[in-house]
């Protein structure tokens, strides 16, 4: 089992680094980079659903059990996540839609938010949180102010851009920055309590890393999409890429050592 | 003659009949047969097909298969090993998927526990021997917080539970916090009655009802098997070779 995780974390860390400079010169070429997009976000999102659908596989199939009903929000998070993927790429393909949204793609993309946010909330309830201590709160302290601030500094800086919008639109940039930002506490608190549990400790080194570089993509998207500056292919994408190929990882440590 | 190790003290009843999700402590001094008698327990379950979970810090896979082979139980496929021992001896690599690397390592702990819960599903039965290991490794209320997540599983699980610690050793706030997490406490005992060892058994406190607080002789036998006779209310010390003799006379 080790031995094959050793080849899914090469695997996983190669298509990370192979991806740098394909985003880094595929800016030179729009064309490319636009194609290049689509390709790697009908295939990176899948792989993190395929490797959650294989921990919920092994994880009892009870709803009685706290541990399943973990997996299933986490694989159900990832696969809806994969399925607004599949959809942008589609509007984009199909109906030459270069940026479609808000649209039916968002509906995936707000249920795999907050069905991942549930699946992280509860592990972190489950299993981190009766270990708390005075320790990790002085620990955790300095980042979940400093999270605070610059998310502050965020919705300040996007409100007068927000108003301007569709009530609609507002409602589901406010969801995705609401459960964006309660990802990024869950992710922090969780690591820096498991921080020197061997097994848990490493996963939630690659996970909680993994949870941050997602939800910050997915914080910036909105800011960019509002500023009227994204387009596919961005570098930002770089940070929803590495976030799912990190959390595929993790979810295949989690299930190779539990 | 009632069915299952504990029948005796639990009014004739088998676990079967316990509610679901009870917690059991068994508390006692090193040697009065705590862990003997988590083994028949054990063994009697998967016999039956059903399955269990045991964490153990003190003993090998090996030992623990060898008793449940003694006790007449053979296949082991139903019976997932946390193992938390082999580190100890330094050996590093153990045979059980689920080993632990350290003992303070409580989350790792907790998370193992909630899958093997979830994969072996109702009807299980958990074994922690034994606690007092952990709390070398650990501070009190971190130990007493683990006992409490894993109450918590076990009850949401629907499974049943023998947890383990050694009486003596440890502050009476400990005692008191983890006496008041279980539904049913049973007191081990071992005295020495002119050079030989006797042990006895009893209910200490219960949440449910039928329940036998006076104490019972408990002989070990050379198998490892348990029998518990009926309760006696004063302990003589000429009542247990006669004990003894009849228990052997019986099995």
């Amino acid at each position: 089992m080790r031995h094959r995780l050793d080849k899914l974390t090469i695997f996983h860390a190669a298509m990370a680094i192979l991806l740098i400079p394909a985003y880094w010169l595929g800016q030179e070429n729009l064309d490319f980079i636009t194609l290049f997009s689509y390709a790697v976000f009908f295939a990176i999102p899948g792989v993190a659903a395929l490797s959650a659908a294989m921990s919920l596989k092994e994880s009892g199939m009870t709803w009685r059990s706290r541990y399943f009903r973990i997996w299933l929000y986490f694989s159900l998070g990832t696969l809806a996540w994969f399925a607004a993927e599949v959809i942008w790429v589609s509007y984009a393909v199909f109906l030459d839609i270069e940026i479609p949204y808000p649209s039916l793609a968002d509906i995936f993309y707000m249920v795999g938010n907050l069905s991942f946010m549930i699946g992280l909330g509860v592990y972190y309830y489950s299993f981190a949180n009766p270990f708390l201590q005075t320790k990790h709160l002085k620990r955790a302290f300095p980042a979940l102010l400093a999270v605070g601030v610059i998310l502050t500094y965020f919705c300040l800086s996007l409100s007068p851009l927000l108003v301007e919008e569709s009530a609609f639109k507002e409602v589901v940039d406010s969801f995705y920055i609401l459960t964006d930002s309660a990802m990024i506490i869950f992710a922090i608190l969780s690591f820096i309590i498991f921080k020197g549990q061997e097994r848990i400790g490493a996963v939630y080194s690659i996970l909680g890393p993994g949870v941050i570089l997602w939800a910050v993509g997915d914080l910036l998207f909105t800011q960019s999409d509002l500023l009227g500056t994204y387009y596919n292919g961005a570098l930002l994408e770089l940070l929803y890429l590495f976030g799912y190929l990190m959390i595929s990882l993790a979810f295949l440590m989690h299930r190779s050592d539990f | 003659m009632p069915e299952g190790a504990l029948s005796h003290i639990l009014a004739g009843l088998s676990l079967e009949q316990i509610p679901k999700g009870c917690m059991f402590l068994f508390q006692g001094p090193s040697g009065s047969g705590k862990t003997v008698m988590t083994d028949n327990l054990l063994a009697e379950h998967l016999v039956k097909g059903l399955n269990a979970v045991k964490l153990t810090v003190t003993r090998s896979l090996e030992n623990i298969r060898e008793s449940l082979r003694q006790l007449g139980c053979r296949g082991s496929e139903q019976l997932f090993i946390i193992d938390g021992y082999s580190w100890l001896t330094g050996e590093g690599v153990s045979e059980s998927k689920y080993s632990l690397s350290g003992l303070s390592n409580l989350s790792d702990i907790s998370i193992m526990v909630s899958k093997l819960l979830s994969v072996v599903g109702e009807n299980s039965l958990f074994i922690f021997d034994h606690v007092s290991t952990l709390l070398s490794y650990n501070e009190e209320n971190q130990v007493v917080k683990l006992l409490q997540t894993l109450a918590a599983r076990l009850r949401e699980a629907h499974d049943w539970a023998f947890i383990i610690f050694e009486s003596d050793i440890h502050n009476q706030s400990f005692y008191n916090t983890v006496r008041f997490l279980m539904d049913c406490v049973i007191d081990f005992r071992i005295e020495e009655i002119d050079g030989s060892l006797y042990r006895s058994v009893r209910i200490h406190r219960a949440r449910f009802p039928y329940s036998d607080t006076r104490w019972h002789p408990m002989e070990i036998m050379a198998n490892g098997k348990i029998v518990i006779q009926p309760a006696i209310m004063t302990m003589d010390k000429d009542m247990f070779p006669t004990l003894r003799k009849r228990v052997e006379d019986e099995t």
